[in-house]
């Protein structure tokens, strides 16, 4: 339960406060300014860290687009309840505004003003839900004067079904799903897979009227042979030798029923308007990551004092028919390298100097193909001192469309709306892509 | 755009702009242009404002919601600069309290419960009790939270009022947000009053828990909370909530999911064998923090912080692999850092091979500051584990060789704990430490060469030559790299008089009769005696026979204490996951002096503290032996014993107050820091 919330900018100074108890000074603020330089200035062991303490005080705070938000409280409060709070203000606050920055803070101080009235009490969240906050705290006052008394307590903010208002029409019902998949994994120089993850989102974009009723079937393999199925002993798992979809780490938005899931493994939810993810998910097994789905094989040579060179193959290793769309990959080149000269079969190549990488482009990259690529660069005369940044790993940007890597399919997603019985359109789009950690390791 | 209205105005202005405003017949619109006006110097500061409250109470009485609501802002913020005109707005508020717009009432109790003023506070008493009882929800809410404030201002008043008991029959409110509310209110009052606790009964505890299901996720947050103050009664009790608890694993919002691990880890007190009892508990715990991972990095820090209690304490509750504490790239630094103490605690002899792998690429980090931290962890790690000792050995010996000499220098200081561990058993390698004898600059580095030198001197090839380049120096020394050169040199010369004879004149000489250091200078004569003395004199093999038994003693042993914390302690931690002491892994009075203290309540259901550590399919023979030895310390005070009293707990805070300047300083490093700290002094 946070005392007191700021806005400051990049240097401590505060744009903006909000006092919601009256147990700390506001001064108390002012402190901060000290307390950052401290800790940008800090030996080793007092690092940057989103937490201080001083004199009684604890200040939890987020850096965002160069300001700092910044919760204060004296007692021994839920930190992760303050941090979430504090993220999902900036969220709240980017959606009303498009971004959030110290010019936006200015210009719309009063209904920041306002915002932070509605979505805390005493310190306590109460909404940060954007649909339902814009539902009756807008930027365009004029409009409001027009129906002035019409604005209503929030009724959803008390209803059992706080995520979504009443009365929400459309034309044509339509309901978007995607199934998304990002990729992190890291290979060593030989190409092994050392380690693999699967980040999946379903996310969806609903346009449907009224208070519908959704049921989200997915095939067999995902969720219902979750490792949580108490019945299954290890041997018959073994024994079953199909390939088992072991979902881990299934998180579900706030409007999906739980207690359904968790007894009966059905997905039913009453969905917000407009976009959100449904669910998330991460898959751990290697088991469908044995190899790389872009395979980078990098050989660099380094003639000391003079030049270094690289010879870079990279394969697709995924189905024929598929393609990987927009293949970036970033190699770290030696700060003080110079005059680069490439030569790639295919595909584009950029140097950049102010990152020391070089970035290899493919823009479309058909499964199953392998291309190569050389580049030469010159190394100054002068010694300098080791070669560390070869250390550095590849980075492999990609996206491949119409495909999931761990197999998973929506099956059907029903819709009901009891008092409109309306026809309604499911889409469904796949893609798996790089996650923000796919790096292949350079060090031989 | 409201930054047209911002800039700074004198109240003379404003208050000629809000008369001129007045006089059109349909002020509203140029009122709220003021309004905003007055709303942005109340960001820049301005006190002088609050000459105008007069005409800001004034503007509250027209209709509109907006310009009531702007109005309020204002006299929340300057009613103490100008407490007498601000009198004037209670008999409007309470007014408001009585209209039929929800939303006004709402307000008007919400403004004059914030205002710190005697006769706001005494109108707050009067106003807030009829609208508990309020038809709306909104502003049922309103007034827990009010109470919540009022109780802040005096208690004594708001008991005498039967506020309290208003606020207690919101518990049962038949909309279940506003029981969450309430019992957030509740929360912040029980935490500051001695005299007040939350007791949840059976009947209770089953309309909260079907509340978890249909409110909003931050109620969901309050009624988790909540659940904590049900006492289960027998371990079926305990079951059963576990069970209705568990789906929240499953919720998107971090904060959730944290409070319902805090449940499910204090509901574990209650049942025999929670893991035999759940089958997949301990996966599903375990996964349900890993899934946290992938928030930003403030989440993830409060998160690791969480696990590593856990672990600590319960670790046959979650079932995770050490490579999902592996550091990706961009990792920053307090990430990082905080992963390394997990990846040390989840090591054991089934995974070291993986883990030894990993902290090889970590070693070699472009960030020396890391690689650093990294070498430190393979030496707990090797300390930890017997079986990973060697491999340790040779790759410190491959750090030394290679590259920075920042990372030599880490592993030599490394190497002195482990020797320390394993006495003699590197005598051998010793030679490959010492030739990089030159890289080392850094005090901590020289102290701890010195000291392989004067406990090794026989061991090692070129013993002389390294004291001897430490001497060169000898006077430019830092005084306890002096002192601990000083050790090394009389060890040896203990060991090998001829050889050391000129250095230790030359080191004994200065420090006597040339540093102006006391210390320096007391412990070179008492060397001097010591070697000089007739007793030790005695020519041939004997020759400083009681000197060696004096200088040469045995190293004491260390052992992985890093692991170690107080039971007690953590009790009242696991009672607080989630919370600002999570961060800080200590004592929650060490931290927050008035915070109220914690522990496990008495039920006939309640268990005995298991020892954590690894989960028993993974651990070997060997390492069971070594729990049953540490058990010793880290049993549970028997059931039913007295309660423990205050002075224990006051003592484990002030051994521990002199770090809670920096209270995030991790148990390694504090770990490493005494032992190199005890080295220093235990030369002798």
């Amino acid at each position: 339960m946070a005392s007191q919330i700021h806005f400051l900018d990049i240097k401590g100074k505060p744009l903006l406060s909000r006092n919601y108890k009256g147990d700390i000074e506001p001064s108390a603020i002012e402190q901060f300014p000290l307390l950052l330089l401290e800790l940008e200035n800090g030996d080793e062991d007092l690092q940057y860290r989103p937490f201080v303490t001083s004199k009684g005080i604890n200040y939890v705070f987020i850096n965002h687009n160069n300001i700092y938000v910044c919760a204060l409280t004296r007692k021994n409060d839920n930190v992760m309840t303050m941090v979430v709070f504090l993220l999902r203000l900036i969220e709240v606050l980017t959606q009303y505004f498009k971004s959030l920055e110290e010019e936006s803070i200015r210009d719309n101080f009063v209904v920041i003003y306002e915002l932070l009235d509605e979505m805390m009490d005493f310190g306590v969240p109460q909404i940060t839900d954007t649909k339902i906050l814009k539902e009756y705290i807008t930027q365009d006052y004029y409009k409001l004067i027009r129906k002035t008394r019409q604005v209503q307590p929030p009724n959803a903010v008390t209803n059992a079904v706080s995520w979504r208002k009443e009365g929400i029409a459309y034309k044509k019902n339509e309901a978007f799903l995607d199934v998304v998949e990002s990729i992190n994994m890291l290979i060593n120089a030989n190409g092994q897979v050392l380690n693999s993850e699967i980040l999946g989102e379903i996310k969806m974009k609903s346009k449907l009227s009224g208070m519908p009723d959704l049921r989200l079937g997915l095939n067999d393999k995902g969720i219902f042979s979750s490792s949580t199925n108490d019945d299954d002993t290890p041997s018959e798992l073994g024994a079953s030798g199909s390939r088992k979809i072991e979902m881990e780490d299934i998180k579900f938005h706030q409007c999906v029923r739980l207690s359904k899931f968790e007894n009966e493994r059905i997905i039913t939810f009453i969905p917000p308007d407009g976009e959100f993810t449904v669910m998330s998910y991460r898959l751990l097994s290697t088991q469908f990551l044995m190899k790389p789905l872009i395979l980078v094989n990098c050989k660099t040579v380094v003639h000391k004092h003079s030049r270094i060179e690289i010879l870079c193959s990279v394969k697709a290793q995924i189905k024929k028919k598929s393609t990987a769309n927009n293949v970036e990959i970033i190699i770290p080149l030696p700060e003080d390298a110079d005059t680069p000269k490439f030569t790639s079969e295919y595909g584009s190549t950029k140097w950049v100097p102010e990152k020391s990488c070089m970035i290899w482009k493919l823009k479309t990259f058909p499964g199953g193909k392998q291309y190569h690529m050389r580049a030469e660069l010159g190394l100054p005369a002068v010694v300098d001192q080791e070669m560390e940044l070869l250390k550095k790993p590849i980075k492999v940007n990609f996206s491949i469309p119409y495909f999931t890597t761990s197999g998973i399919q929506v099956r059907y997603l029903r819709i009901n709306e009891p008092k409109l019985q309306y026809q309604s359109y499911p889409w469904v789009r796949y893609i798996t892509k790089s996650g923000e950690d796919y790096t292949i390791r350079t060090k031989q | 755009m409201d930054a047209n209205y911002f800039g700074k105005c004198k109240a003379s202005e404003l208050r000629a702009e809000i008369g001129q405003a007045r006089k059109k017949g349909k002020p509203n619109a140029r009122v709220k242009v003021v309004l905003k006006k007055i709303i942005s110097n109340i960001i820049l500061n301005k006190v002088e404002l609050a000459s105008l409250m007069n005409e800001v109470v004034y503007l509250l009485t027209l209709d509109d919601y907006e310009i009531s609501r702007l109005c309020s802002h204002y006299i929340v913020h300057y009613a103490a600069y100008n407490p007498e005109d601000a009198l004037n707005a209670l008999e409007i508020y309470h007014r408001f309290a009585q209209d039929k717009d929800p939303l006004l009432r709402a307000l008007s109790v919400k403004t004059v419960s914030s205002v710190r003023q005697k006769d706001f506070f005494r109108q707050g008493l009067i106003i807030t009790r009829p609208l508990l009882d309020d038809n709306n929800p909104h502003v049922r809410t309103a007034a827990a939270f009010a109470v919540a404030r009022l109780f802040h201002e005096n208690q004594v008043k708001v008991v005498d009022s039967g506020l309290i008991e208003g606020l207690n029959d919101l518990l049962y409110d038949e909309n279940k947000n506003v029981v969450a509310s309430a019992l957030a209110a509740l929360d912040s009052i029980i935490q500051s009053s001695p005299s007040h606790s939350l007791n949840v009964n059976k009947e209770h505890l089953l309309s909260l828990i079907a509340g978890i299901g249909t409110t909003s996720e931050w109620k969901q947050v309050s009624l988790l909370d909540a659940l904590m103050s049900y006492v289960p009664q027998s371990s079926d009790d305990a079951l059963e909530m576990m069970d209705a608890v568990l789906p929240c694993f499953l919720h998107e919002n971090t904060a959730v999911v944290l409070n319902s691990v805090k449940l499910v880890v204090y509901l574990s007190n209650f049942i025999a064998s929670p893991e035999s009892n759940f089958s997949g508990l301990d996966k599903r715990l375990g996964s349900a923090l890993v899934s946290m991972l992938s928030k930003p990095p403030e989440i993830q820090f409060l998160v690791l912080r969480n696990v590593i209690l856990i672990l600590l304490g319960r670790r046959y509750l979650v079932d995770v692999d050490v490579e999902l504490f592996f550091w990706n790239l961009d990792d920053p630094m307090y990430i990082k850092d905080t992963k390394l103490e997990i990846i040390y605690l989840l090591a054991d002899e089934g995974n070291y091979e993986i883990v030894f792998r990993e902290l090889e690429e970590y070693a070699t980090d472009v960030d020396v500051k890391m690689a650093r931290k990294a070498i430190r962890a393979f030496g707990n790690l090797s300390i930890k584990l017997e079986a990973a000792a060697d491999r340790c050995v040779a790759l410190l010996i491959d750090l030394l060789a290679g590259e920075s000499p920042r990372i030599a220098q880490e592993a030599m200081i490394v190497m002195t704990n482990i020797l320390r561990k394993y006495q003699n058993t590197y005598d051998d390698t010793l030679d490959h430490f010492v030739i990089h004898y030159k890289t080392m600059e850094d005090d901590d580095a020289k102290i701890a060469l010195s000291w392989i030198l004067g406990n090794y001197s026989e061991s090692i090839t070129f013993t002389s030559e390294a004291l001897k380049y430490l001497c060169d120096t000898y006077e430019k020394e830092s005084v306890p790299v002096q002192l601990a050169i000083m050790t090394a040199v009389v060890k040896y010369y203990v060991a090998n008089p001829l050889d050391a004879e000129s250095l230790v004149l030359q080191v004994l000489k200065y420090a006597t009769e040339e540093s102006g250091n006391p210390d320096l200078r007391e412990r070179g004569l008492f060397y001097w005696r010591m070697i000089t003395h007739e007793y030790n004199a005695e020519p041939g093999p004997n020759l400083q026979k009681y000197t060696k038994h004096v200088v040469m003693e045995r190293r004491c042993q260390i052992t992985p204490d890093a692991e170690n914390i107080d039971p007690a302690n953590l009790e009242e931690l696991e009672l607080n996951i989630g919370t600002l002491a999570s961060i800080y892994l200590k004592s929650v009075r060490v931290v927050f002096r008035f915070a109220k203290q914690k522990s496990l309540p008495k039920s006939p259901a309640l268990q005995e503290r298991r020892k954590s550590m690894s989960s028993p399919k993974k651990s070997s023979k060997e390492t069971n032996r070594k729990h049953e030895l540490m058990r010793l310390d880290n049993v549970r005070p028997p059931l039913y014993s007295a309660p423990r009293s205050r002075s224990t707990a006051s003592i484990t805070a002030d051994s521990l107050a002199d770090s809670v300047e920096r209270p995030s300083e991790s148990l390694k490093n504090k770990f490493v820091r005494r032992a190199s700290s005890m080295m220093g002094k235990k030369h002798t």
